[in-house]
């Protein structure tokens, strides 16, 4: 079996994959650019502030929130479901499959439901499951989970995804996107029309009005969510937004920051089930709101405000260690900087004792958050709490550092030794050392210290 | 057994317990002031977009227009609030097979490029063929996205859809596709005059015992305009007593603004003067709610105090 981690994955994925981070890098570089213009033609810094101070407020007042949006959709003949996690939501949608007979289901894209496992459990269903979005569909095609929040498929080129089509649709070998976005299109039109019941996430839900919002570029969504008989919308329970008028500028902000549009192409207001005198659309309409131990994010004084997020992927798009492996060396739903900070608190804290070290705290991920998370600060408490856990032979180590470090004439010591062992840094047989040395040059040192030539100096030499 | 609804709302109030809510920042965010006109700002950004935008001075050159482009279509599926002129002489199709379908918008967003679409013409005929002309008048075209939201509060349909540009997709080696699961072309054609040509139709009918007037000329609109235009400026209160200000009033619209919140709603001519002829005609108009239920639902707190402040109601 192979090694688990995100070491050992990163590892694999740069010695065996070296295309994923060509693809990983070009596509996120190209996203991080356009973020880029798209803050300098707007006053991104305000909207940021206000963004993450409406974000903030919500957040201490959940509990309020989620209840008005709750009398809101039932209000509006939207049943509203309860999850406390993953085994709950699969027992609610396997409620609703069986409830309208289900043979087929629809759905767009979702993180959520990568957290809650929906497919597979469809699939033990014997439902058939069709994800809709193009880079959804790519990688279910391939077996592989999502790399990235906004484009799941960017660690595929264009190479890949023409072999994959051939192999699976019978497109040519040598179509172009154009043949093999038509390919998937028939496939998933005859799916929208057919399948009984379509599986939505949410960017928003709007506690004032109960308005479900859902953003994408292809349509699929809305055709998700139009098409048949019943729809059931995923909502972590951290979604919400005080009022409508706040779209105007998260809807923006999150287009900015995702991928530099103004908008995205296709924003659905969701209000209930079709009305009598609509000629289509839904006729059920079910929202689960689901914890998922989100719960316990917001209990933790360090790491609530990371409930903020929207899901914009802008902080993987700045990350130089995610450009490297893409998502799945991170082996969790969320990847990336919010990955790191996310998915401990939502599984397990000892999930940081790794994680955590998948940042060089660079902070270009502070930079472009359009809701001001602080990133870089959470890793760094990741951290420590794994610190705190280290085994006792290593906190004894680190003690003792400290103490050489923070004195004169033991840091004096310790820059001269180093001189003299710095050919050893490049050794990877070394115990302990070896595993710094691995990936990295022998130190080079100068051959004075900067100390010994700032003396030399003052006495004028 | 307490249910998973009580567990996961006693959580979230273990997590907050201690913890000083925090306020919302005061009033809802408010955008620049745009100098460029919105009709130009929209179409300028729908097209950056991929939209084919479509700008037309009356009603007659739109038409004109339609009859020529929508000849390269074998069907169309038409939104039922397409007024019949603008509909193309093509045989109505369903929405799975027509190769066009056409809609009329609630309204256009200058800051975004967008057309913000109902649910009540029916959703597939938005999503399914693979191209897409829609309808908007130039009155309808505002400037930034809250006032175009700032209609869901009223009472919305079942769903509501901004769309700014065709399908698209570059998840495919990062190259952009268009028509991926939406239509591939998106026209949107502002029409100066559109909603004037709506309106005709509506003329109220003669209600059974009602005094007959005379059908085909229409009633000259009791409201005078040029009194609306005064109050330009003027600080005026609802019937609630809350307050707001007629920002601005232009040939077809007036604009006010609430103070509390500084949301600004746009109240349309056609809908005022829709009341002003039913409280001529005798149907009385005591408040925003039969202001809503007989004249128009668009903000109706603030119309029914504008024309109140001009005693039209």
């Amino acid at each position: 079996m192979a090694a688990k981690g995100y070491r050992a994955a990163a590892r694999r994925t740069l010695e065996r994959q070296p295309e994923v981070r060509e693809a990983v890098t070009r596509a996120t570089l190209h996203f991080d650019q356009n973020r880029e213009r798209a803050y300098d033609e707007v006053e991104a810094e305000a909207w940021r502030d206000w963004a993450a101070a409406t974000k903030r407020h919500t957040l201490s007042r959940l509990d309020g929130y989620l209840l008005e949006a709750e009398a809101q959709l039932t209000a509006r003949g939207a049943e509203v479901h309860w999850a406390e996690d993953a085994e709950d939501a699969q027992r609610i949608l396997q409620e609703l499959v069986e409830r309208y007979g289900v043979r087929r289901v629809v759905k767009g894209k979702s993180m959520l439901s990568e957290e809650l496992g929906v497919n597979e459990h469809l699939e033990r269903l014997g439902v058939e499951v069709f994800e809709t979005d193009l880079g959804e569909y790519i990688i279910q095609l391939a077996g592989e989970p999502p790399s990235h929040i906004v484009g799941p498929a960017i660690h595929k080129g264009l190479e890949e995804i023409r072999a994959l089509f051939h192999e699976k649709l019978g497109t040519p070998p040598d179509a172009g996107p154009e043949v093999l976005a038509a390919a998937a299109r028939r496939v998933l039109r005859e799916a929208f029309l057919t399948a009984e019941m379509g599986i939505s996430g949410a960017n928003f839900l709007v506690a004032e009005t109960g308005t479900l919002v859902l953003v994408e570029n292809e349509g699929n969504i809305r055709l998700t969510t139009s098409a048949p008989r019943v729809h059931v919308a995923l909502v972590g329970i951290e979604k919400l937004l005080p009022r409508a008028c706040d779209l105007e500028v998260f809807l923006q902000l999150l287009a900015r920051a995702a991928t530099g549009q103004k908008i995205g192409t296709f924003v659905s207001l969701i209000h209930g089930p079709r009305l009598p005198e609509e000629p289509d659309g839904p006729e059920h309409l079910h929202v689960v709101f689901v914890d998922n131990g989100r719960t316990s994010v917001l209990a933790d004084r360090t790491m609530h405000e990371a409930l903020a997020c929207i899901r914009c992927g802008a902080c993987l798009n700045a990350c130089p260690v995610y450009r490297q492996t893409g998502g799945h060396a991170y082996g969790q739903v969320y990847s990336g900087p919010i990955g790191i900070v996310l998915t401990p608190g939502l599984k397990d804290p000892r999930l940081a004792d790794d994680l955590g070290y998948a940042c060089s705290l660079c902070t270009a991920c502070a930079d472009v958050c359009p809701v001001r998370i602080p990133l870089p600060q959470q890793i760094l408490a990741w951290r420590v709490r794994s610190a705190e856990r280290a085994p006792a032979a290593e906190r004894l180590a680190f003690a003792g550092y400290a103490q050489l470090m923070t004195r004169s004439r033991f840091y004096k010591l310790s820059g001269k030794l180093l001189r003299l062992a710095a050919p050893l840094t490049g050794a990877p047989w070394l115990p302990v050392l070896g595993a710094w040395a691995a990936g990295r040059g022998a130190l080079e040192p100068s051959p004075k210290s900067f100390r010994e030539i700032w003396e030399e100096e003052l006495n004028g030499a | 057994m307490p249910d998973a609804r009580s567990r996961i709302l006693r959580r979230l109030r273990r997590a907050l317990e201690g913890r000083w809510p925090l306020e919302a920042p005061t009033g809802p965010w408010r955008p620049a002031v745009e100098a460029a006109d919105a009709v130009e700002r929209f179409l300028a950004h729908a097209e950056a977009s991929g939209v084919e935008p479509q700008r037309f001075d009356s009603p007659a050159a739109a038409r004109t227009w339609l009859a020529d482009w929508a000849t390269e279509f074998a069907g169309a599926a038409v939104s039922p609030r397409v007024p019949p002129p603008f509909a193309p002489a093509l045989p109505t199709a369903p929405p799975e097979e027509a190769e066009l379908g056409v809609s009329r918008a609630l309204a256009a967003v200058a800051d975004t490029g967008s057309v913000l679409l109902s649910s009540t013409e029916g959703r597939r005929l938005q999503l399914l063929p693979p191209v897409h002309l829609v309808w908007v008048d130039e009155a309808e075209v505002v400037q930034h996205l809250g006032e175009a939201l700032g209609r869901l509060g009223d009472d919305p349909p079942s769903a509501l859809a901004l769309h700014s540009g065709p399908s698209k997709s570059a998840d495919i080696g990062q190259i952009m596709v268009q028509g991926v699961h939406g239509p591939g072309r998106l026209v949107v054609a502002v029409v100066r005059g559109l909603m004037e040509l709506e309106a005709r139709p509506d003329e109220p009918a003669p209600a059974p015992g009602a005094p007959a007037h005379t059908p085909k000329t229409a009633p000259p609109s009791d409201l005078d305009w040029a009194a609306v235009r005064a109050l330009a400026g003027r600080r005026l209160a609802t019937k609630r007593g809350d307050a707001f200000a007629v920002e601005k009033v232009t040939e077809n619209t007036a604009v006010v603004r609430v103070s509390s919140s500084g949301k600004a709603y746009t109240l349309r001519r056609r809908c005022l003067e829709k009341a002003v002829r039913l409280a001529a005609s005798g149907t009385p108009i005591p408040g925003p709610a039969a202001y809503r239920k007989h004249a128009c639902n668009e903000a109706p707190a603030y119309a029914w105090a504008v024309l109140r402040a001009l005693d039209l109601v």
